[in-house]
């Protein structure tokens, strides 16, 4: 496998230049200017064309000047996509479960399944820690939390 | 004469136990509240103001402007313990100040926060009452050009923040600004990169996007089986609690940075503390010489954002009572405070 092809700021860069194609494309649909002044593709326009070209440059210095290859601990990276996939979870059960009810199961996977500690703290912080939010944001600041169909 | 005799009047007012004792009343709660992650000032305040209802106006408005200030210094405590950021104007200190604490200095990069926000502050007061008038009329020159640079200057800063890359600096920015175009343009109601959802066309808020960044990105990072999770050291001994005078004595300059851009971008409507506290931190890393300690726990980058943030406390007062224009959310609370008592 050529070297740059292992380099982060090659795939980096080409999505990066992915979205600001997209950018410009979508500013080149909205009005650049009026009379009143810049409109709304003003902006977007501008640096939508200035991170294409930007990391295009990103590519081409990996692909000229490829950095030594780093090596890459799959299993690391899997543990922090997991943990980023049940955070994508707690966010898509809060309109079903609540808010309380969300954070109480995520704490409890991240203490017991990613920390690999005991039931009895992973249940401990994840019913201490949705009860604190709730007291001290329902009942003391009278702050409505995210409610859901169940709690 | 006048100037004198108002202060005295208003000395005499404030010098009582009630109103002293309704100040430290605020500046706990202000405090308490403002460590919470993403409850900042305005947040603060609008959720405390029913608590002033049953006050007279003078204390109620003591008590207020000490939760203002309290807020405000609240924010650095957990950008130095936990890497996240209390507030949008506290993101600068977790560059340096998180790094302090890992190297086992929390306590003198607390210490140094709260002795900035006090210089900073106290300074801010004194310019607040000395200079407001001609200030306020400098303010309304201000137009969108004026603005527009200074939001170029805060840009330009990502220059002396951008470590050893700067064209992933510079994309980082962008990408940044993506994210604020997100929602509806303001003035021709367009709505941009919404992707048809109701719930973009408000935005996305700074401080969510922070908290996002920096939260999350420690959570992940302590995710990884070959390190134990990180444990910030305890410093022992109550002197290593406190800055040290070689510390005190690195910050002079931050403090006067701190205190200046602070109430100088605070008098300016709209602008916000946010960028103070960018500005003060580039300016401090600037003229420093010792830049390469910047990023690595270097306490004069505690100082000067911390101590812009709460100058720009006064300096957003000034607007506000010699104009009656709001230049910041906050402000905008306190003058509804203000109209409710009758002021």
């Amino acid at each position: 496998m050529k070297p740059f092809l292992r380099s982060g700021d090659f795939w980096s860069g080409l999505a990066l230049a992915a979205l600001g194609t997209y950018i410009v494309v979508q500013a080149r649909g909205w009005t650049y200017a009026s009379e009143e002044g810049p409109g709304a593709g003003f902006f977007p326009l501008w640096y939508g064309s200035l991170m294409v070209v930007l990391s295009l440059f990103l590519v081409a210095s990996s692909v000229l000047k490829p950095a030594k290859p780093g090596e890459i601990r799959w299993r690391d990276v899997s543990r922090a996509l997991v943990c980023w996939a049940a955070f994508t979870a707690s966010v898509a059960l809060m309109p079903v479960l609540g808010f309380a009810i969300s954070f109480a199961l995520l704490a409890w996977f991240i203490v017991k399944v990613m920390c690999g500690e005991g039931h009895g703290t992973a249940l401990a912080v994840a019913i201490g820690g949705a009860a604190l939010f709730y007291g001290l944001f329902e009942l003391a600041l009278d702050v409505s939390l995210p409610r859901g169909l169940l709690f | 004469m006048d100037i004198l005799s108002g202060l005295l009047h208003g000395f005499q007012v404030a010098l009582t136990a009630q109103n002293l004792m309704m100040c430290v009343i605020g500046v706990v709660l202000g405090t308490v509240i403002g460590v919470l992650p993403g409850l900042g000032p305005p947040a603060t305040i609008a959720m405390l103001l029913p608590l002033t209802f049953k006050l007279d106006p003078t204390g109620a408005m003591i008590m207020l402007a000490g939760i203002y200030y309290g807020a405000k210094y609240g924010g650095s405590t957990t950008s130095i313990l936990l890497n996240v950021p209390g507030e949008s104007s506290s993101v600068v200190t977790c560059i340096d100040g998180h790094k302090m604490a890992v190297k086992g200095r929390a306590g003198p990069a607390l210490g140094m926060a709260a002795i900035a926000s006090f210089i900073a502050g106290t300074f801010g007061v004194i310019a607040l009452m000395l200079v407001a008038p001609p200030l306020a009329r400098l303010s309304l020159a201000f137009s969108s050009p004026e603005y527009f640079a200074l939001m170029v200057l805060g840009l330009a800063m990502v220059v002396l923040l951008s470590g050893d890359s700067l064209v992933k600096a510079l994309l980082a920015m962008l990408v940044g600004l993506w994210i604020a175009t997100m929602g509806t343009d303001l003035f021709s109601t367009t709505s941009r990169f919404t992707f048809d959802r109701v719930e973009l066309l408000g935005g996305i808020d700074f401080i969510i996007v922070a908290i996002g960044v920096f939260a999350v990105g420690e959570v992940l990072g302590n995710m990884e089986p070959a390190k134990p999770a990180e444990v910030l050291p305890v410093p022992k001994g109550f002197r290593n609690l406190l800055p040290s005078w070689e510390d005190l004595r690195r910050c002079r300059f931050a403090f006067v940075n701190g205190s200046l851009v602070g109430f100088l971008i605070g008098v300016l409507p709209g602008a916000g503390s946010t960028i103070a506290s960018f500005m003060s931190y580039g300016i401090e890393k600037a003229v420093s010489k010792h830049p390469e300690e910047f990023g690595h726990g270097a306490i004069e980058g505690v100082a000067a954002p911390e101590g812009a943030n709460n100058a720009e406390t006064g300096g957003a007062l000034v607007p506000l009572l010699t104009l009656g224009i709001p230049g910041s959310g906050t402000t905008a609370i306190l003058l509804a405070a203000l109209v409710l008592w009758g002021f």
